[in-house]
């Protein structure tokens, strides 16, 4: 009997030892704008203030939307650090460089007393899907930082396609909408 | 045959001279226009004049409506030689007009406000007019006579009423008026001394005189009144007759019952104009006084006197002459009561307009004495400062009892405070007044060199360095925890790995939670789904 156990012991570990590892992949949202440019500040003086992300975006894993609908997250490709503290960092540094002046991402332990407008930006979906698509819709707003007025109020609604196969090819669509949304936004800002 | 001789007797003649009729039928003749006269002469009467002015005897007739009755025969001063008498012969078709109200008065040139008349006797001379009475026939032989002609004739159907006002303002033959029509006229005027107030009897014609009821008001309608209102000026006049002579009009007031019919005889107030009338619509009351300790400032004639806030009348006048003017000034009047006259009207209460009213008033009025009724004197505005009369019930005020001054009924009223918030006010300053404020700023003055003193020391001028380099020392510690300093970076990193660190419990959790053995054993995984490309 103490034989028979110690063989499926032995027997468990060998099964588990086998059992190849799964290979994770991690991806960062960054841009890559020149971090060291030096932007030449306009009349306005403008901060992004909030950058929020819908709840199931607000997890490491990459999201995809199948054929019934249903979202489905991977196990092995995930964000390297939480979406909405990236979000703010690449929104910053695309804003600034679509922009042309230096648009920091303003922290919650500054006054913004030099801020004239804020950039608050909620990322509502952020996904691609079984056919190919990526999707982002997001809304944004311009606030006058002195009497909290709301200047502007949008929505950005876009799609792209995937012209590879792969998570990569994901993130990289990804950006792109991104990047494009940042390009709005710039576009609205106050000179 | 005898020879007896036929005596032969002779009548005595009896002789009658024919002419002797002569002295018979002038006797007869002379009886019978004795007794003719006498049966046919009218009676004499005596008339009294407060003149002799154009009555001649022998010449001045007796006319009644321009046919002569009548001859003045004799005219003699009166015992007093404060009048005449005219001794007059009347005709007997005239007799039955001889009645208790018979009016006689002389008729002459006139010429006066009410117009000219009598120019006729400036060439035929004066005369006596007759105005037959319809009063009871009377056996009477002196009648007194009008200087002159009474504005109705005796019998005019209609009504006689007297109209009391405070002023005399219309005379004798002025018009009263309704609604701009002549209606009547003022008979006679006299002024009552004891009252103090003019008497105006008057005569409304019939059918006119069933206009007037027991609510009637009469007002002054002589002359014209201007009066300036934000609306512009406003003129209001009457009658052209009434612009130059004068005269009353009456009417009702708006919103108020007519009231009961009235007969000859009843007296209504003449107010001064119909805005009297709108201001003081009701025809009952009666004047109090009440007794006031405290400064009158602010109480005006005219203020209301109110009962729990219902006003129930208003302030007449204050009789402060009357107070002075009753007694000699002892140099002790600081605690002398002023007497203030007030009219309360019954109707203001909404109870009739009627003398029963006014009684009933007086009567509470009366009886609530008894349960603390009392007046005292408030503020009504405290903006303008006006005050007023007010009655209310205060049980616990001693027993009072009801005065009199002159002929006034005087109420009994609380003194004191009045608890208006300007007595406060002047109780507040007077308290104010009564602080020692120069041993206070003194003190003050003291206390603030003692501060000064306090404040050049050495040890206290060094003070707010102390308070610098602390705030100095505060802010170094402080930068330690701002955003770019180490200590921040490090505990939000820290914060960031604990994040992770709970989303990788958070999914053990829920892997647990779905196959327990996974713990033990490896768990199949599922291959991600690669997103493939766009077709």
């Amino acid at each position: 009997m103490r034989k028979l156990f110690l063989s499926l012991l032995v027997v468990s570990l060998v099964a588990c030892a086998g059992t190849p590892a799964p290979v994770v992949k991690q991806y960062l949202l960054r841009s890559d704008s020149d971090e060291t440019a030096m932007y030449q500040d306009k009349i306005a003086d403008v901060t992004l203030g909030k950058v929020s992300v819908a709840a199931y975006l607000d997890h490491p894993s990459l999201v995809l939307q199948l054929a019934d609908g249903s979202m489905s997250r991977a196990h092995h490709h995930l964000w390297a650090e939480p979406l909405r503290e990236s979000l703010r960092i690449y929104m910053s540094r695309e804003l600034s460089k679509r922009s042309g002046r230096s648009i920091r991402a303003k922290s919650n332990h500054q006054s913004g007393r030099y801020t004239t407008t804020t950039i608050n930006i909620d990322i509502d979906e952020l996904h691609g899907d079984y056919l190919g698509n990526v999707r982002l819709v997001a809304g944004w707003s311009l606030v006058d930082s002195d009497s909290q007025t709301i200047l502007k109020e949008q929505y950005f609604v876009s799609e792209t396609k995937l012209t590879q196969d792969g998570f990569g090819a994901l993130v990289a669509a990804e950006e792109r909408l991104l990047q494009e949304f940042s390009q709005e936004i710039a576009d609205s800002l106050p000179r | 045959m005898s020879d007896s001789k036929p005596v032969i007797s002779q009548r005595k003649k009896v002789s009658f001279a024919p002419i002797m009729i002569i002295p018979f039928v002038s006797l007869l003749v002379g009886v019978w226009m004795v007794v003719h006269s006498k049966l046919e002469a009218g009676p004499t009467i005596k008339i009294a004049f407060d003149t002799a002015n154009g009555i001649e005897a022998g010449k001045t007739k007796v006319q009644m409506l321009n046919v002569a009755v009548g001859l003045v025969e004799d005219v003699a001063l009166n015992k007093d030689a404060t009048g005449v008498i005219a001794t007059v012969t009347l005709d007997k078709s005239v007799e039955p007009l001889l009645k208790e109200d018979t009016r006689f008065w002389v008729v002459r040139a006139r010429v006066g406000t009410e117009g000219v008349s009598g120019l006729g006797t400036l060439f035929s001379g004066a005369y006596i007019e007759l105005s037959p009475g319809d009063g009871e026939p009377v056996d009477k032989h002196r009648f007194e006579g009008m200087e002159a002609a009474p504005v109705t004739a005796a019998g005019t159907p209609g009504k006689h009423l007297t109209l009391v006002s405070e002023k005399a303002s219309i005379g004798v033959g002025d018009p009263i008026l309704f609604q701009g029509f002549t209606v009547g006229r003022v008979e006679t005027v006299e002024f009552d001394s004891v009252e103090k107030v003019a008497r105006y009897d008057i005569f409304v014609h019939s059918p006119y005189d069933d206009l007037i009821h027991d609510n009637t008001r009469f007002w002054d309608v002589s002359g014209l009144s201007i009066g300036a209102t934000a609306d512009g000026v406003k003129v209001n006049m009457g009658a052209l007759e009434s612009v130059i002579r004068g005269g009353a009009s009456f009417g009702n007031l708006p919103n108020m019952p007519e009231g009961k019919a009235i007969e000859s005889g009843e007296q209504f107030r003449l107010y001064g104009s119909y805005s009297d009338i709108l201001a003081r619509p009701y025809r009952y009351g009666k004047y109090y006084v009440i007794n006031i300790s405290q400064p009158l400032t602010g109480l005006d004639t005219g203020a209301p006197v109110s009962f729990r806030g219902i006003q129930i009348g208003r302030v007449e006048r204050i009789l402060i002459k009357e107070i002075f003017g009753s007694r000699a000034m002892t140099g002790k009047e600081s605690s002398l009561a002023v007497p203030v006259l007030i009219y309360v009207e019954p109707g203001r209460l909404g109870i009739p307009d009627s003398r029963s009213s006014l009684e009933a008033l007086d009567e509470g009025i009366r009886s609530g004495i008894g349960y603390g009724l009392r007046a005292t004197l408030k503020t009504g505005s405290v903006i303008t400062g006006k005050k007023l009369i007010y009655f209310d019930y205060y049980s616990d005020d001693p027993e009072a009892q009801i005065g009199q001054f002159q002929q006034y009924t005087v109420l009994p009223s609380l003194t004191g405070n009045s608890g208006s918030i300007e007595d406060q006010f002047n109780d507040l300053m007077a308290k104010i007044n009564a602080m020692p404020l120069e041993d206070t700023v003194t003190s003050v003055n003291r206390t603030l060199d003692s501060i000064s003193a306090l404040l050049e020391q050495r040890e206290t001028t060094k003070l707010p360095e102390n308070i610098g380099a602390t705030l100095e020392e505060l802010r170094y510690v402080l930068k330690g925890y701002s955003q770019d300093a180490e200590l921040y970076q490090e505990l939000n990193s820290s914060i960031r790995s604990l994040n992770s660190t709970l989303e990788n419990v958070d999914r053990l959790t829920r892997t647990l939670s779905d196959q327990p053995s996974s713990i033990l054993f490896s768990t199949p995984v599922n291959p991600d789904i690669v997103p493939k490309a766009a077709p």
